[in-house]
């Protein structure tokens, strides 16, 4: 059983940031319950404990019925509105793909998952897409000269059922309409062709019909987006 | 994809961003302001804030740090000019005195968590947010050094500053009872 010296010993490690094992967490818990002079002055440095030993994030609970989402949609909705000049999200022109230098790719902390998810492109039927980024000798071939920090890349998603494809990112400032695929002579197959800046950290989706965004399966590393899908990544 | 799509055009899809955020904003405004009404505000003025540099977020990377930096550099914007009224509304909202009830039962009630609030609102602006961010938010180190533009030694060093003060107020209560 701890005592308030163990208390105060845990707390000190705690407080230096030292990992804290599960059951010290536990012995401190059953000593609050019997020490009222522990439990007032500890009590609420329980939640941050908890999260350090367990992982579980503080809950509060008065933001329960807190809901402004029509107001702010009110606001945002009735700028658009206003037709030209209306404020809205924009990608910034050096937005629109970064220099490599400031986060190279291979060093995302994001965690990598895989482009296939069955449940999702399984309604697509058999879609299948590559990007294939030209050499640089062939690229000389397809664009000016002067352009040699220039890349062709050619968007390939093989999708069957689509009535039409787009690709999207921040290459075209997530345009609504995209840049659109065309039909190859085999009905499956979706293919356009892009030139794009070299050494640029580039973010896309394919849209189907106009309306469904996928990742590209074929990219080298497809990311969460954190609202329920994903997007690709091309470094180029 | 709600980026995606409200990058593409379309408004209504930035309401489901407004819906994963509003309440998370709201608490983080609330222990900073300590006013409902203020908060309320502030979180209504960050979220159009994010709509409006939704173009700036790199799709793929931690949303969570992006709109947490956000509403870190407004509130912090609005902070020293409104200092003095902030601080006169936190006296009013967490009020010193704590209801007597059993302390055993206790250690996670609501009373335990607002002492908690009432602590994080006590502390400087830069320790409450590492704090903040880091237990309530579940953001890592590394995720709010960046969210910040901190380093993470940086940001180490206000966790355990902030952990330090909380500790000294707690005992510090207990001392002056005692």
């Amino acid at each position: 059983m701890m005592n308030c010296q163990g208390v105060s010993n845990l707390l000190d490690q705690w407080q230096a940031g030292e990992p804290i094992q599960a059951s010290a967490f536990s012995d401190l818990r059953a000593h609050l319950k019997v020490c009222p002079v522990c439990a007032q002055r500890v009590g609420p440095l329980v939640p941050l404990l908890r999260f350090d030993v367990l992982q579980e994030v503080v809950q509060l609970s008065e933001a329960k019925d807190f809901s402004i989402a029509d107001q702010v949609m009110g606001g945002i909705l009735q700028n658009t509105e206003r037709a030209t000049g209306a404020p809205g999200p924009t990608v910034p022109e050096g937005d629109r793909g970064k220099p490599l230098t400031r986060r190279p790719l291979l060093r995302s902390p994001l965690p990598r998952r895989t482009f296939l998810r069955p449940g999702r492109i399984g309604a697509l039927g058999a879609a299948i897409a590559a990007v294939l980024v030209l050499a640089l000798g062939l690229s000389r071939l397809m664009v000016p000269p002067t352009a040699a920090d220039r890349v062709v890349v050619t968007f390939v998603l093989e999708a069957p059922q689509a009535q039409s494809v787009a690709v999207t990112g921040n290459f075209d400032n997530w345009s609504a309409q995209g840049i659109p695929l065309k039909k190859q002579g085999d009905g499956k197959t979706w293919k356009a062709t892009v030139t794009l800046k070299r050494s640029l950290e580039y973010r896309y989706n394919f849209v189907i019909d106009g309306e469904r965004y996928i990742s590209d399966p074929r990219a080298v590393l497809s990311v969460d987006d954190g609202f329920g899908g994903q997007v690709s990544l091309l470094d180029l | 994809m709600a980026i995606q799509r409200t990058l593409s055009g379309n408004p209504e899809a930035f309401r489901a961003i407004v819906e994963a955020y509003q309440k998370r904003l709201y608490q983080f405004c609330l222990i900073r302001l300590g006013d409902p009404e203020a908060a309320s505000d502030a979180t209504q003025e960050i979220l159009i804030r994010a709509y409006k540099s939704l173009g700036t977020f790199k799709i793929g990377r931690n949303f969570r740090a992006w709109i947490f930096s956000i509403a870190f550099h407004h509130l912090y914007s609005g902070w020293k000019r409104k200092k003095r009224d902030a601080e006169k509304l936190q006296r009013s909202y967490y009020p010193e005195e704590v209801e007597r009830t059993n302390p055993e039962e206790n250690l996670l009630s609501s009373e335990t968590l607002r002492e908690l609030r009432g602590a994080l609102s006590k502390l400087k602006e830069d320790q409450a947010t590492v704090l903040y961010l880091h237990y309530f938010e579940g953001l890592s180190v590394a995720d709010i050094a960046a969210s910040l533009n901190l380093g993470e030694e940086n940001v180490k060093t206000r966790l355990f500053r902030g952990r330090k003060k909380l500790r000294e107020l707690r005992f510090q209560r207990n001392n002056s009872k005692n």
